[in-house]
Formats: C-alpha cells, sequence, structure tokens
C-alpha cells in the first residue's frame, strides 16, 4: 500500500454531496445582515461618543449625579436603551461619563460596561466603578427582583466569577473560572454559569454549589427567573425550546431558530430570538399574537416588567429603526416616541445604540 | 468583493462547495451533518463577504467556521463515540478490497479522536495547511496545533494497528 495519507482521505471523501441552497442562504444571511447593521452603527457611535464623553469624566469622579433632565420623565412606558454615554431610562435620560458598549437592568438602577471594561454601576444617576469585564465582549447579568448583577472578570490572575449588589456597593468574588465560561442569569441570589458544558449554579451568599441539569441530551441553558428555567435544544436538524420548572415536564416550543431567551420578571411569559415576535406562555407553550403593525421585522429584546415587552424593529430595510413597547399578552404595541429617528437604519445606519440585555451588540 | 455580490458569491459557492463537502465530511463522519455544517458555514461567509476582499479570504473564513462548528457540535451532541462502519463490499478484487478496508478504517479511526485532534488531522493532512494556517482556522496557538496533531497521529497508529501502515502513508515531514 502506497497510498499517502491525503489519498486516502481523498479517497474516502469522494462522496456525493447535496448542492448548498443558496437561496436558503441569501435569505438567512439577509437576515442576520439586517439585524446586524442594527448593530455595526453602534461601533461608530460608540467612537463618537469616547471624545464627546472624555470632558466629561475629567470634571466629574465616581459618585457624581450624572441626571441630565430629572424633570424629564415620561408618563408612561417608555423603550430603554442607551446611545454614547447616555442611558434612556423609566425616568429620564442619565449620562454615565462613560460611552455604553453593554448594559443591564437590576432592580436598583443599571450596571454599565464601557469600551475598556470597566464596570459601572448607577443607581438614580448616582455612578460608581464596580469592576471589570472583557472588554471587547462584555457580558453582564442583572437580577430584575433584587440589586444584583454578575459578571466574569478577565483578571490577570486568572477569570474569576463576581457578584456586585447596587445597594451595599459590596462585590464579592464568587471564585475561579474556566475560559470560556459565561454567566447566562442570575436570580435569587444565585448566579448562573456555562462552563465546561455544564450549568454551574453559584450562590452569592452561604450555601452549596450546584449543577443544573437538562432536560434532554445535549440541551444548552439560555436563562432561569423564579424557579423557570429556558433550554435550547436540536434533535435530528429539527431545534426546539424547553421551558420549565426543573422537577416538571417542560414544554416544548418546536421549530424555532436563534439562541436568546428573555423571561418575563413573573417568568410567566418568555420571549424567544427571532426575526418576528415569539412570545408564548411558559405554562402551556401557547403563543401570545402580537400585532406589530405589519412591521417587516420585529423582535423582543427586554421585559420591563411582568406584562411589558420592549422590542427592536423596522418596516424595512431601508426604514428606520424603531423600538416599540407591548404588552402582554394583549399583543398591543406602540413605538416609542423618545426614540423615534434617533436610532438610524438597517441598511445604513451611521447611528448606534446600546439595549439592556448585558452584550455588546456588534461583533466585537 | 466591497459588497455583498451575489453572483460572486454564487460562483464562489458553485466552485468550492465540493471541497468544503469533503473537509466537513472528514471533521463529522456523516453526509447530512457535513451538508448542514456546509449550508451553516456558507451562510455565514455569505454574511461576512463584503469583509472578505477575495476569494483565496472567503475559502479561509468557510474553513474556520466549518472548523469551530464542527467542533463545538461535538462538544454540545458529545459526539465522541464511533461512527458505525460500512459494511465492506464483496468482491473478488483484492487489492480493491484493500483499499475499502483502509478507507473504511481510517473513517473508523478518525471518528474515535477527540474533535480538535481530528480538526487538526484533516487540515494538515488533507488541507495541506502549514501549522500556522491550522492555527489560525482553529483559533488556537501553533504549539496547541502541533500537541493535537501529535497526540491525534499516535492514536490513529494506536487505533488502526495493522489495518493501515500509517507510517507509510505519511506525507515526508507531515508529522513534524
Amino acid at each position: 500500500m502506497t497510498e499517502k495519507l491525503k489519498t486516502l482521505m481523498d479517497e474516502s471523501s469522494d462522496l456525493q454531496f447535496a448542492a448548498p441552497d443558496l437561496d436558503a442562504i441569501v435569505r438567512d444571511g439577509d437576515r442576520t445582515v439586517r439585524r446586524r447593521r442594527i448593530v455595526t452603527g453602534a461601533a461608530g457611535l460608540a467612537a463618537a461618543a469616547v471624545v464627546a464623553t472624555s470632558a466629561i469624566a475629567l470634571t466629574g469622579g465616581t459618585g457624581v449625579d450624572r441626571t441630565a433632565d430629572p424633570t424629564g420623565a415620561p408618563d408612561g412606558p417608555v423603550a430603554e436603551w442607551a446611545a454614547g454615554s447616555v442611558l434612556h431610562t423609566q425616568t429620564g435620560p442619565v449620562d454615565v461619563g462613560h460611552p455604553v458598549r453593554a448594559y443591564v437592568r437590576t432592580a436598583a438602577g443599571y450596571v454599565v460596561a464601557d469600551d475598556l471594561g470597566t464596570v459601572w454601576s448607577v443607581v438614580g444617576g448616582e455612578v460608581r466603578q464596580a469592576g471589570y469585564v472583557d472588554a471587547r465582549h462584555p457580558r453582564l447579568v442583572g437580577d430584575d427582583d433584587t440589586a444584583t448583577a454578575a459578571w466574569v472578570d478577565p483578571g490577570t490572575e486568572g477569570r474569576h466569577l463576581v457578584a456586585y449588589d447596587q445597594t451595599t456597593r459590596q462585590a464579592t468574588v464568587l471564585g475561579p473560572v474556566a475560559d470560556g465560561a459565561e454567566v447566562d442569569a442570575v436570580d435569587g441570589g444565585r448566579v448562573y454559569l456555562t462552563e465546561d458544558g455544564s450549568v454551574r449554579v453559584v450562590p452569592v451568599g452561604r450555601g452549596p454549589e450546584a449543577v443544573l441539569d437538562p432536560p434532554a441530551a445535549h440541551a444548552s441553558f439560555l436563562g432561569w427567573e423564579d424557579g423557570v428555567a429556558v433550554w435550547w435544544a436540536d434533535h435530528d436538524g429539527q431545534s426546539e425550546y424547553l421551558v420549565g420548572r426543573t422537577e416538571m415536564q417542560p414544554v416544548v416550543i418546536p421549530n424555532v431558530r436563534g439562541d436568546l431567551a428573555m423571561l418575563s420578571p413573573d417568568a410567566t411569559w418568555v420571549s424567544l430570538d427571532a426575526d418576528e415576535p415569539r412570545v408564548f406562555d411558559t405554562s402551556t407553550g401557547q403563543q401570545v399574537q402580537m400585532d406589530v403593525d405589519g412591521r417587516d421585522f420585529a423582535t423582543g429584546y427586554a421585559w420591563l416588567d411582568d406584562d411589558t415587552l420592549l422590542m427592536v424593529a423596522g418596516r424595512s430595510t431601508d426604514g428606520p429603526i424603531e423600538l416599540l413597547v407591548c404588552a402582554v399578552p394583549e399583543g398591543t404595541c406602540s413605538e416609542d416616541p423618545g426614540s423615534a429617528g434617533q436610532l438610524g437604519t438597517f441598511a445604513d445606519s451611521p447611528v448606534g445604540f446600546a439595549l439592556p440585555i448585558g452584550s455588546y451588540l456588534g461583533d466585537g | 468583493m466591497a459588497t455583498r455580490d451575489r453572483a460572486a458569491f454564487a460562483e464562489f459557492v458553485s466552485t468550492r462547495s465540493g471541497a468544503l463537502h469533503r473537509a466537513a465530511y472528514l471533521m463529522v463522519g456523516d453526509v447530512g451533518l457535513a451538508q448542514d455544517l456546509v449550508q451553516e458555514a456558507l451562510t455565514k461567509t455569505y454574511v461576512a463577504w463584503p469583509r472578505l476582499r477575495d476569494a483565496g479570504n472567503a475559502e479561509a473564513y468557510t474553513r474556520k467556521v466549518i472548523t469551530n462548528t464542527a467542533i463545538t457540535w461535538f462538544r454540545r451532541k458529545g459526539w465522541y463515540g464511533e461512527q458505525p462502519a460500512a459494511d465492506l463490499p464483496e468482491t473478488s478484487d483484492a487489492g480493491h478490497a484493500d483499499d475499502v478496508a483502509a478507507r473504511t478504517s481510517l473513517m473508523g479511526a478518525l471518528a474515535q479522536l477527540p474533535p480538535r485532534q481530528r480538526a487538526a488531522i484533516v487540515l494538515r493532512f488533507y488541507e495541506d495547511l502549514t501549522e500556522a494556517q491550522t492555527a489560525a482556522a482553529m483559533d488556537c496557538a501553533v504549539g496547541t496545533v502541533k500537541s493535537q496533531v501529535s497526540a491525534g497521529l499516535a492514536k490513529l497508529r494506536a487505533l488502526l494497528g495493522d489495518a493501515v501502515d500509517l507510517d507509510d502513508l505519511m506525507p515526508a515531514g507531515g508529522a513534524a
């Protein structure tokens, strides 16, 4: 036998393969491009914001009240978003003095990662340094019910898990984590962390650490709220979400793609990542019909409360990006007036923004 | 390639999908999975098309996506187990039977390698990539490629035993 290894591999792989589905590639790719364009604008704006906010940073130290317009509180619920160094909140805009690359909400305020990887705690307009995350790929999680946020600190001595209480201003190091470990959720005094294919449940205070058992083989953990977990699983090319309490049989939501899931604060509803609104009752799996007035694209990005879902939307690739405030289960949506015309378009967006999902929206 | 030129992308798919499928098949050992892998990788390539600048970059990018997606799939699904080997066809041609046996043995042995070792072997000895190119495709250091290739070849030798003389199959200097 005189064949070389390459020749043997050549012969082993000399099989008939179906031609790639070019139409499906272009369709799926265009959807991704459209959604990413929400995002690519963010880099430009963040860069501009570095310059704009440097002067602010020089004149203000930590603990400074940066509420830009304390009298500007809106009448009803509004969309939450950030551009440059300004968070747009339910009580009006707050200038945090640092470019907002990623941020989350807690019951007490907001936790922001800037473009240098510094984490800032924002409570009532007061901004305090709280720690550090990976500057390029920040990942923060916040608890709707408490003042706790969590993240992985890259550290010079190794990566470690940190929980931060915005009320006591106390950062707690919860121990080392492996490369690639990522925080998924913080809820009820526990941080949920995917590490080496397992989901660790790490108590913020005293108590034993646990590992969360998946409801199906090869399921990926997406989130946790009030005892309800969301997993994603893939069986023979068919993907599905599994939603439910660990001690019960999960609700199965089939034929969905994506890797994001947002549970409402009381875990009654879950909004899944998609190009169209996908909101489900977590106890029955029934889909809630959302009226987005014929918009070409709309997907949930955050829950303001148990019944109010925020969506990012658009009527066309060339049209403006819109933020919607939607009522669940009524399914009614209205465009957020404060962000109207501020976010650019999906096709060509010179303006960028961040959403309170804990991650940077761009490619990094 | 400054814009998302569909015609140019279609030509890239037409001319390169065969080679991409074959590499994907060697990494996952299943025709259906290889097709899914290439479809997913080409979708990501289409999204990245405007910044890839030329077809060479596009192929390198697609190969990188295939490699890392294959490794991720293996990790997620725990596909470390041996793939079922096809029955040898009956033939009176002893030489042909030897060839088929060698290919079957190789695919069975590849299926038993950890995903990163398998990817490193395919990239180095099927794709003929340098260690630096393999490291770029696998998002790792050159030293990691060396250790993965070394461990992968050692395991292949142990798995193949007398069925295939791996040393005889090695390209000159290939194991370095």
